[in-house]
């Protein structure tokens, strides 16, 4: 897709005036909460995993030229062609060339965000390749020539309405009725004999395990398996990041990645590729490449940044942000949306190009608390405004009132005044009710949504009455 | 350069913690996972097979099962089930040793399941009672297809093949340098998809119903 993060406040605008979208949203991340609030609660360990989980990323990121080579050597082993590819282009020529040597002409393909990250949909029409999309929500993204509004959910942004629709309109026999379970039989009339009759299979993978050489894919569909046994070839294209020491470290995260992303304790399928069809078997394809894609991941090793590269896509941070909860994935215009996308898009294309996104955030730390893997993002966009600043990118805006905030904040007295003041005057605003409806000067926030009326007192205020109030205390 | 080298070239400039030897790094890596306990969700006083039974059946994933007393049984148990379900007696078996040596007189052993009709029986390598889970392995004898194409799959589970978590089945599969098989998939129930409106439905591309038949060794 075309990166139009720069145009952040212009979809913004348009986001917050899309009806159906407002629908959308609110149907599905009050569910997707629920269900992982649900099975994280019941998973006493939770917290050392989660402790587990951080620590082997850090080990594995530590020793990261270590794991690749031995990864590469494994799966070799195993009968697989392992290519490498440090940019987007070069990981598109690669799958063109496959694809071409194969004399494809159609490409059947599993969801994954670092195809849609290098471009594989361009790859294969420059081979002359017809792409099918199996994962339900790329079909439905597809038909309606969207990009992905959600790492795990792309078509996050359709109302089940929409969906309905666009398969009367475009689905050979139209969908039974317009109910959710007929929308999915009518996808699933639709793409099997598109999953048998392909060419050349397309995966991501999860994980890569280094020292069987393993690639990993977990589905609910079961698209996957589905997807990469009939065809002669199968291509994985995955980040050098996906690297786990080995199988019982993998574990670790497979009960992570599962509660978080649709709060299940593991998805229905977990699967994982060793390489081609080997002698005898009864089906699997003849050959199996691996594109190993860095994309500026080796910059982020040792920055800043590098926390991110422990990122395992699942999507938590986005399903409990509050923002993402207003504007859906789209009005970020990057391939990652969400607390994760405003850090990780800077990285990949450039702090210029996506000024908007970290300030597209209100700092109040769910999506910290929900990473299963502990990755501070509201740490992470606190140092992304701090480079901007200093980069000089701040809008005007911005600068002033921080300017502002500067003059008032080295002074204490007039600090503590100008808050309780400001205090004071949102209270008034509330005329009494629990929420704010208008508010000069920032009639941007409020005109899709109540502020809360503040507490009385600022902060400060409140302290030092609890304070005297706790000193009173025998 | 290649892009291989600029790629090594940029991990090692980039990492500020000089390069240790293999041994060291091979020992910190199995230091993390020495007590998988820690981080597996506990399930003590329960054995392994009522765990799996309760997982396989829970609302999560959605499975029957049907203990039977002897494998001779399992052509029976199959023919109530496709009854119960208003099938018909097409089926689709794995030409494998355990379900080869069974009476299969009265099935038709020819729908198409390509087609998206009928029903298969496999035979999984293994069940792990944390999640209610099947293994299967792709093989001379096993077509992993058979797995994902059916409306129905029936699923034999021996009890002996019973474990506890997926970090038991690691060390049972030869270890990290035995030769491995193309595919491994552990399956956990049906295929679902919540992409519409975040509602789980069941039967996405693969089977909408699972039917374990758990048998003696
Ligand atoms: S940053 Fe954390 S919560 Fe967000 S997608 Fe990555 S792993 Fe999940």
């Amino acid at each position: 897709m075309i990166q139009t993060s720069d145009r952040f406040k212009e979809h913004v605008t348009r986001a917050l005036a899309d009806d159906d979208l407002k629908i959308a949203l609110s149907r599905t991340t009050g569910l997707l909460q629920a269900r992982r609030r649900q099975v994280i609660d019941e998973y006493a360990e939770y917290g050392a995993a989660r402790e587990r989980a951080g620590a082997i990323k850090d080990h594995t990121l530590a020793h990261l030229d270590h794991y690749l080579e031995m990864f590469e050597t494994n799966a070799r082993a195993n009968g697989a062609t392992v290519h490498w590819a440090k940019t987007p282009e070069a990981a598109r020529r690669i799958v063109t060339k496959i694809c071409t040597q194969a004399g494809a002409k159609t490409a059947t393909r599993v969801k994954s965000m670092l195809g849609e990250e290098i471009g594989i949909a361009q790859a294969l029409s420059d081979a002359g390749v017809e792409r099918i999309e199996t994962d339900l929500a790329e079909h439905i993204i597809q038909l309606a020539q969207d990009p992905p509004s959600h790492i795990v959910m792309p078509a996050m942004h359709k109302t089940h309405e929409q969906v309905a629709q666009l398969f009367d309109d475009l689905h050979d026999i139209a969908p039974d009725t317009h109910d959710i379970p007929d929308l999915v039989g009518s996808a699933r009339r639709e793409l099997r004999q598109k999953f048998l009759s392909a060419d050349v299979s397309i995966s991501g993978a999860n994980f890569l395990i280094a020292d069987t050489g393993a690639t990993v894919t977990v589905t609910n569909e079961g698209n996957s398996e589905l997807t990469c046994t009939p065809p002669k070839v199968h291509i994985v294209t995955a980040g050098i990041e996906k690297l786990v020491p080995g199988m019982a470290h993998a574990s670790v995260f497979l009960r992570l990645l599962a509660r978080a992303a649709i709060g299940a304790e593991i998805t229905q399928y977990t699967t994982f590729y060793n390489g081609p069809k080997r002698s005898g078997d009864a089906d699997g394809p003849e050959a199996y490449h691996i594109v190993l894609v860095d994309n500026h991941r080796s910059e982020m090793l040792g920055s800043d940044l590098q926390a991110m590269l422990k990122c395992i896509r699942c999507g938590a941070c986005m399903n409990h942000c509050p923002v993402y909860a207003a504007i859906g994935g789209h009005a970020y215009g990057a391939v990652y949306p969400g607390p994760m996308g405003s850090v990780l898009t800077p990285a990949l294309s450039s702090l210029k190009a996506a000024k908007d996104l970290p300030n597209a955030c209100t700092l109040n730390g769910r999506c910290k608390e929900v990473c299963p893997v502990n990755i501070p993002l509201p740490d992470m966009l606190r140092n992304l405004r701090a480079r901007q600043w200093e980069a000089k990118l701040a809008s005007p805006v911005t600068k002033l009132a921080l300017g502002a905030w500067r003059f008032v904040a080295r002074r204490p007295k007039l600090y503590h005044f100008a808050t309780g003041m400001a205090v004071f005057g949102m209270r008034l605003l509330s005329l009494g009710r629990t929420r704010i409806r208008r508010m000069p000067m920032a009639g941007g926030w409020v005109k899709y949504r109540d502020l809360p009326r503040p507490e009385k007192g600022s902060f400060m205020q409140q302290y030092k009455a609890s304070k005297h109030a706790g000193e009173k205390r025998p | 350069m290649s892009d291989r080298a600029l790629i090594f070239g940029a991990i090692r400039s980039a990492k500020r913690s000089p390069a240790r030897p293999a041994e060291d790094i091979a020992k910190e890596a199995a230091d993390l996972v020495a007590h998988p306990e820690v981080t597996q969700p506990g399930f003590a006083g329960e054995t392994l097979l009522d765990r799996f039974v309760a997982k396989a059946t829970s609302e999560r994933v959605t499975a029957t099962v049907d203990q039977l007393a002897a494998k001779r049984d399992i052509p029976r148990a199959v023919s109530e089930y496709l009854k119960k379900i208003g099938q018909g007696t097409d089926i689709c078996v794995q030409n494998c040793a355990v379900l080869n040596g069974l009476d299969w007189s009265g099935f038709a052993c020819s729908p198409d399941l390509e087609k998206d009709r009928g029903c298969a029986v496999t035979l999984a390598e293994y069940g792990i009672a944390e999640t209610g889970s099947v293994v299967f392995r792709s093989g001379a004898d096993s077509p992993i297809l058979l797995n994902f194409l059916p409306m129905y799959h029936i699923v034999v589970l021996r009890t002996d093949t019973l474990i506890g978590y997926t970090e038991d089945l690691w060390p049972l599969l030869g270890g990290a340098h035995a030769p491995q098989s193309r595919l491994l998939t552990i399956v956990t129930g049906t295929s679902g998809t919540a992409d519409i409106e975040a509602i789980n439905v069941r039967g996405a591309h693969g089977p909408k119903h699972m039917h374990i038949l758990i048998v003696p060794p």
